[in-house]
């Protein structure tokens, strides 16, 4: 446990020095400041403009931040052949990609934090805070952690910036998992229809952490889904750790 | 010339770079401006795959576009693109409420009553329970023709549905009373003489009651 929180805590350290953090930070300001501004000229939708864009812009941003720090930081440990000092060390090749992953959990949690403070002080400079927002933060964060657990893996395969397309595609095709599984149900072709409903059921479907419409909507959140879908998301990562483990304990220095 | 001098000339190059286009571009899109704005919109699924998991952001930016578009059209009649835009950000956002009154009301304006009644039946089939839409598409026909018989038959539906405006079958009463469907509109004066407790509106349905049932 020590190892692992040696190595997440570097990693912390090293995504903190970084100068995308800050970028994506000043991003999320600029997002959040726009939305304000598109919220008053909005013809009084002010509160949905803001929560909307707000949302969105957490949810993408720190998307896109993991995606970019997930793929680039274990291919700079392999460029900088870091990774064999630490691998000289009494440390267990699934103790490296563990700690680089909580490392990098832990700075998303970080930025989504920061964020999700402008967005709530916004939001109530508005004076329409969306209910259940913790929840929302909480479940953008799970996604980023997706993404950056799916950067990991990608790039112990290939190279750093197919990885990141990957990963991106990853993002877009989980979003899209409600139309395959339509587009399934409506095929006339057996074949079609079987492929298109293995597949919506072994992809991850990012859509089920989208709660952003019913928050605003005053719908009520579907906690059950919520909570099914945060289960499924945090077993795929699992998946994904392991799997990443296992090619990198397989990898030659 | 080391790198400390050529990255903000490099930067400054960039900025003045995208100034310059932005201003060529402003020129250009001045001198295309009476031409057609939104011929068309792209197919409305694709928007949906485009928008992935921001659909309620981006039907919030094309509403964004749907008010500076109005407001700029709004003399000059050329008002043919607000349907189509209107229709992809209710399909983005169907529970978009505000982009259906607004919407049907620009429509109105424009003299597209029928798009405006379109628009507003898609959010009544899309919110079967909600008395808002058929309400509105009652108000919209009243104020934009006068097809007293038709705004009736919308306040009438509107009335029977569980979150109904109070007043929704008072007004179907009077439009089925305008449009001279007396017994239509005494059935539903009848109806509300049985159900209120409010002692005006008591007052007023048998008052109106006799004067229906004294017409020809």
């Amino acid at each position: 446990m020590a190892k692992l929180r040696t190595i997440a805590w570097a990693t912390l350290r090293e995504f903190l020095q970084d100068r995308i953090l800050l970028v994506t930070l000043a991003f999320g300001l600029l997002f959040l400041i726009g939305s304000f501004y598109l919220g008053e000229v909005s013809a009084d939708q002010n509160a949905k403009i803001v929560a909307d864009f707000g949302l969105s812009g957490i949810g993408s941003l720190s998307a896109l931040c993991a995606v970019f720090l997930g793929a680039s930081n274990l291919a700079k440990d392999f460029e900088r052949k870091t990774v064999f000092i630490v691998m000289s060390k009494p440390i267990a090749r699934w103790q490296f990609i563990a700690g680089k992953f909580l490392g990098l959990a832990a700075t998303l949690a970080l930025l989504v934090t920061l964020m999700g403070g402008m967005f709530v002080a916004i939001s109530l400079l508005v004076g329409a805070l969306v209910p259940g927002w913790p929840l929302l933060l909480l479940l953008a964060w799970l996604e980023a952690v997706l993404l950056g657990a799916v950067a990991i893996f990608f790039t112990l395969l290939t190279a750093p910036l197919l990885s990141m397309v990957y990963a991106l595609g990853f993002y877009l095709l989980g979003h899209q998992m409600p139309l395959v599984k339509a587009a399934a149900e409506q095929a006339e072709n057996p074949l079609f229809k079987t492929l298109g409903l293995a597949w919506y059921h072994l992809f991850p479907n990012l859509a089920a952490l989208d709660l952003k419409h019913q928050a605003v909507y005053g719908l009520g959140l579907n906690l059950t889904q919520a909570a099914m879908g945060a289960l499924y998301v945090t077993g795929f990562i699992v998946m994904l750790l392991a799997a990443s483990a296992m090619v990198f304990a397989r990898r030659e220095f | 010339m080391s790198w400390r001098l050529l990255t903000p000339f490099w930067l400054g190059l960039l900025v003045g770079g995208y100034a310059l286009t932005q201003v060529a571009l402003a020129g250009w899109h001045q001198a295309v401006r009476p031409m057609d704005e939104y011929p068309t919109m792209p197919p409305r699924q694709l928007s949906q795959i485009v928008a992935g998991g921001h659909k309620d952001t981006m039907a919030d930016l094309l509403y964004l576009n749907f008010l500076t578009y109005f407001g700029r059209h709004i003399r000059d009649a050329r008002t043919h693109g607000l349907m189509p835009l209107l229709q992809t950000i209710t399909d983005l956002d169907p529970d978009f409420k505000w982009a259906y009154e607004l919407g049907a009301l620009a429509l109105g304006d424009s003299g597209r009553l029928e798009e405006a009644v379109a628009l507003l039946d898609k959010g009544a089939r899309l919110h079967p329970l909600d008395a808002w839409y058929p309400y509105q598409t009652g108000l919209t026909i009243f104020f934009y023709s006068e097809a007293y018989l038709r705004a009736a038959r919308y306040f009438d539906a509107a009335s029977k549905l569980p979150n109904a405006p109070p007043e929704a079958p008072y007004f179907a009463a009077r439009m089925y009373a305008n449009s001279g469907q007396k017994e239509l509109a005494i059935a539903i004066w009848r109806h509300a003489l049985k159900t209120t407790n409010d002692p005006t509106t008591k007052k007023l349905a048998e008052k109106t009651i006799k004067r229906l049932e004294a017409l020809p």
